[in-house]
């Protein structure tokens, strides 16, 4: 395996001869542009032309990351050009949100095959359920394939997000890179660095990703009498004040706070709240989200002894902890390489939601946390 | 430092030297962030806490009014169990006292085992219904204990009282051994400890076919007012096996089922008498034998009482008096020498009439009180008495016969100065010392326990009870014994009987239309003829705090009802003898 990584500005017409030299029916082109796609047309072109025989996959973001930093401009790339796996990349479209589930079982029932050991996957992150996408992705996966991913990003406006396959841009798409391998090693990790306090209420009614009662009282109602004074500052700072929800017998997942509704006194988060699921209060502080990223490195080489060669890293973070770090983000990207092992092509992005399992188990969706997914060819 | 401190410093450059203006203010910055958010941090904990504080509170108001609710379910509950048994024992009531009036009819020989198979029956009945109230209750922990003064020496003799017409039937010595030790007059729940002495005693009666059974009492100083009884019933019964002993006191199961279908009964006796005692902070153990016989010892800490001893009662100076005791029953013996010399009297026991008498003749020193066990219809004690009257130095003793068969003892004969029934009674045994031995006038030829109740003197009694049967059954028990009867059917009608002249005591029902019980004995109390006449009350409810509601309406006693005739005249007799009766008056 072999991996390089660059950025391309929007305007560039050409790669580098000695990463398009990595071209192949096995290599892997991830590509996330800094922000929207518009504008970047040329880029993508170039891209298209340079990598004929790779499977591009790529997505607008609310920002990359790459060269061990937090890019400002042009479309960050890593190229993987395997040597012992074979690569398929499948996409789905869907007619509207409520197709999630069976696009995110569609998606991985064509992938399913000998030797498949991990699926990567990018979703529009506006217009597909990310909750409902990933219960089907599971639904069909055999339990030993592992899902990671993230869901695209447009900056922090949440108009209108993309996917990119094999050159071409889509929304209300999913796309998905399987990888075959009989000497892939797959990593992945997850940090969050956000703890929970105060009470812990039971949701009493809820629809979807929309929040309308805890304990039988108005859940923005509640929210805001534990937030106190620091409620004049909502809806902008919610962010800093996710809730942790825990199902009965599964570990807590974050859900980031969307937007607040004062009429219905409801919250929408970036994930569905089932009812009768126990909620609490989160905060974190800048150091936490930093060690949390931290945690996601050692959990991801953990899994990955003995890496000789290249490898490669994709981080996928959520826009949350983009805004609260602010320009202290790049110590959280700086913080998980300090636990990749040494050589890691790093690269990845901001999202509208994280793709990937807990310590162990099924993929979840995730907010506000950063995961990563690691992958080298052991030799012959 | 803090490894995130020292990556700012690496990062800023801050080791270098000379450091960097700008990488200053920016890890100033930082601290100051850092800073910010720890005030944030504490804010948001400190609300969390309270707000968290206030839905505890919350929380807690909504436990108790849950509480609350559940408790009163759980007092409807109990209000029920207490009008359903007030139901069946109304008539249940009527059931026994018929019975009991039908079986002293004339009869023939078919129709009175058909009567006394209904009595039966209905005794049985009343048992269960006992035994599942208590159990419900001791489940429920609904028992209440009283604190009452009580005699142990009155309630032994109750219990001998009560066992002794069918220990006599088995030809089995019951006795009661106290020791002069036992603190007489102790402080607790006086009903509770006589149904657990009254249920371990008539279990040794029924298990056991020969031989004897006794009590034992024995008490030792506890700190301050405490004192520890521990009370021994040991049989020579059929005993039980060690896999019976552990099954034993749990409820509805007897030592096995065999026993149930020989013996009879509900098994609940041992749970109830264990709950009890549990409840009172006692220990309840068992040491058996197949075939030799079981012992049950309670151990209870009680208050000394706070009342003295009366002192008419026992308490007459017997000093230098000496007292024979012929009994052929070694454990009756010890039981007598126990109680003699508890009185200052000097016993001395022998097994045989004719031992007796070579001891007689060896020792010329008088007894006052010769004690001589008669159980045949024949002249051996007329001809001991002779005897010993022969001999010098006897020619006054006292003789007094005790018998199981009262009815082969000897009636109007000067020759011996009374009889006393077996089982003996303390009080018996006493007032025959008082007689023989006292400085009172003798009088001689007084027959100690001959005297029924019923033949004392007759009483005016105000019947006040609406229910017909009860009404017949009441009256006729009290006509047998003499007794004049006048019947109000309410309350009101009773107030009216009880202004118009005095009565020597009232029996009061306590549930009845127009004015009950209650009420009637508060207004009764307001009469110039009978404001401190004994008031009994007769009562169906069997539940706790009904004795608490007799007291407070001034009542002297009351009788569960169905009445039973024994209970019913031995109470009002304690109500209007000269002795000191055991009322519900005597708690502090």
């Amino acid at each position: 395996m072999k991996t390089k990584s660059f950025t391309i500005q929007a305007d560039a017409t050409t790669v580098a001869d000695e990463v398009a030299a990595l071209d192949g029916p096995n290599t892997l082109v991830l590509a996330f542009a800094t922000d929207g796609l518009d504008g970047s047309e040329p880029a993508w072109r170039a891209l298209q032309k340079a990598f004929g025989r790779s499977k591009i996959l790529g997505c607008s973001t609310a920002g990359a990351i790459g060269a061990g930093t937090l890019q400002e401009r042009g479309i960050v790339v890593a190229v993987a050009c395997f040597e012992r796996t074979t690569l398929r990349l499948v996409s789905v479209a869907l007619a509207d949100a409520s197709e999630s589930f069976d696009a995110g079982r569609r998606l991985v029932d064509e992938l399913v095959g000998e030797d498949l050991r991990g699926v990567y996957v990018l979703s529009d992150g506006r217009d597909v359920n990310g909750s409902k996408l990933t219960e089907g992705m599971c639904a069909s996966a055999p339990t030993d394939v592992v899902i990671t991913g993230g869901l695209a990003g447009d900056g922090d406006r949440f108009e209108e997000t993309w996917i990119v396959v094999d050159g071409e841009r889509r929304n209300k798409s999913v796309a998905g890179v399987g990888f075959y391998s009989d000497a892939l090693e797959l990593g992945h990790g997850y940090g969050s660095g956000w703890d929970g306090f105060g009470m812990r209420w039971r949701v009493t009614r809820s629809e979807g990703n929309v929040l309308y009662e805890l304990d039988g009282r108005p859940a923005l109602e509640v929210y805001k009498e534990y937030l106190g004074e620091l409620a004049a500052g909502l809806p902008a700072n919610a962010l800093l004040f996710p809730l942790a929800m825990k199902a009965e017998g599964d570990e807590p997942v974050v859900r980031t706070v969307l937007a607040i509704d004062e009429a219905q006194q409801s919250m929408t988060f970036a994930g569905d709240i089932p009812e009768g699921v126990r909620v609490r209060l989160m905060r974190a502080s800048l150091e936490g989200l930093i060690d949390g990223a931290m945690v996601a490195g050692q959990q991801t080489s953990e899994r990955i002894i003995d890496v000789q060669g290249d490898s490669l890293s994709i981080a996928v973070s959520c826009v949350g902890r983009r805004l609260v770090l602010g320009e202290r983000v790049e110590e959280e990207v700086e913080s998980a390489l300090d636990e990749l092992p040494a050589g890691t092509t790093l690269v990845g992005f901001y999202s509208y939601g994280e793709l990937s399992p807990h310590r162990a188990g099924p993929c979840q969706l995730h907010n506000q946390t950063m995961t990563l997914t690691t992958l080298f060819e052991r030799a012959a | 430092m803090h490894r995130l401190l020292q990556r700012q410093l690496r990062k800023l450059g801050l080791g270098d030297d000379p450091p960097d203006a700008a990488a200053w203010a920016t890890l100033l910055a930082r601290i100051s962030d850092a800073y910010t958010q720890n005030d944030q941090e504490r804010y948001l904990r400190e609300r969390a806490q309270s707000l968290a504080e206030r839905e505890l509170t919350t929380l807690a108001d909504d436990l108790e009014l849950a509480r609350d609710e559940a408790l009163a379910g759980a007092r409807a509950k109990s209000e029920f169990l207490a009008n359903m048994s007030h139901e069946i024992r109304t008539p249940l009531n009527g059931v026994i006292g018929l019975a009991s009036l039908l079986r002293v009819t004339e009869l023939d020989e078919e129709q009175a085992e058909y009567v006394q198979g209904i009595g039966s029956c209905a005794d049985a009945l009343l048992t269960v219904l006992n035994d599942i109230l208590d159990l419900s209750k001791l489940e429920a922990g609904h028992v209440h204990l009283e604190q009452i003064d009580f005699d142990l020496v009155r309630l032994t003799d109750d219990l001998v009282d009560i066992l002794g017409a069918t220990a006599r039937k088995k030809g089995l010595d019951l006795v009661v051994v106290t020791p002069r030790t036992v603190s007489s007059w102790v402080r607790g729940d006086l009903v509770r400890v006589r149904q657990i002495l009254l249920n371990l005693l008539s279990n040794a009666v029924k298990f056991t076919e020969r031989g004897h059974v006794t009590l034992t009492v024995a008490s030792t100083e506890a700190e301050g007012e405490d004192v520890d009884l521990t009370f021994s019933v040991e049989d020579t019964g059929i005993g039980m096996s060690e896999d019976q002993i552990d099954r034993l006191f749990q409820p509805f199961t007897q030592a096995d089922a065999s026993t149930t279908r020989r013996f009879g009964g509900t098994g609940l006796g041992l749970a109830i008498c264990a709950g009890l005692v549990e409840q009172m902070g006692g220990s309840i153990t068992v040491q058996s034998e197949e075939g030799v016989g079981s012992t049950f010892v309670v151990r209870l800490r009680l208050e000394r009482g706070h009342r003295e001893r009366p002192p008419s009662t026992l308490d007459i100076a017997f000093e230098g008096q000496r007292a024979l005791v012929v009994d052929r029953s070694a454990i009756v013996r010890a039981g007598c020498v126990e109680l003699l010399s508890a009185w200052g009297i000097e016993p001395v026991a022998v097994a045989s009439a004719a031992e007796a008498l070579t001891y007689a003749e060896q020792c010329s020193a008088p007894f006052g009180l010769v004690i001589l066990e008669h159980e045949a219809e024949d002249d051996a004690a007329r001809q001991f008495v002779h005897a010993l009257q022969r001999i010098e130095g006897h020619a006054d003793a006292s003789v007094v016969l005790s018998t199981r068969r009262p009815s082969t003892a000897p009636r109007n004969d000067r020759l011996f100065a009374g009889v006393l029934h077996k089982p003996v009674k303390q009080a018996s045994l006493h007032r025959a010392a008082t007689t023989t031995l006292g400085t009172a006038p003798v009088k001689r030829s007084i027959p100690v326990d001959e005297l029924a109740p019923g033949h004392e003197a007759p009483l005016d009694v105000l019947l006040v009870e609406d229910n017909k049967v009860n009404q017949l059954v009441t009256t006729r028990i009290l006509d047998r014994a003499g007794h004049a009867v006048v019947v109000a059917e309410n309350g009101v009608v009773a107030v009216e009987r009880a202004r118009e002249r005095p009565f020597d005591v009232i029996l009061m029902d306590c549930q009845m239309p127009v004015l009950d019980g209650y009420a009637a004995s508060l207004r009764i109390r307001e009469t110039e003829h009978n404001h401190d006449t004994p008031i009994i009350a007769l009562t169906a409810n069997v539940m706790e705090g009904d004795r608490e509601r007799c007291r407070e309406a001034t009542m002297d006693d009351y009788i569960a009802k169905p009445v039973r005739s024994q209970e019913l005249l031995e109470t009002i007799r304690r109500h209007t003898s000269d002795e000191l009766p055991l009322t519900l008056k005597e708690s502090a």
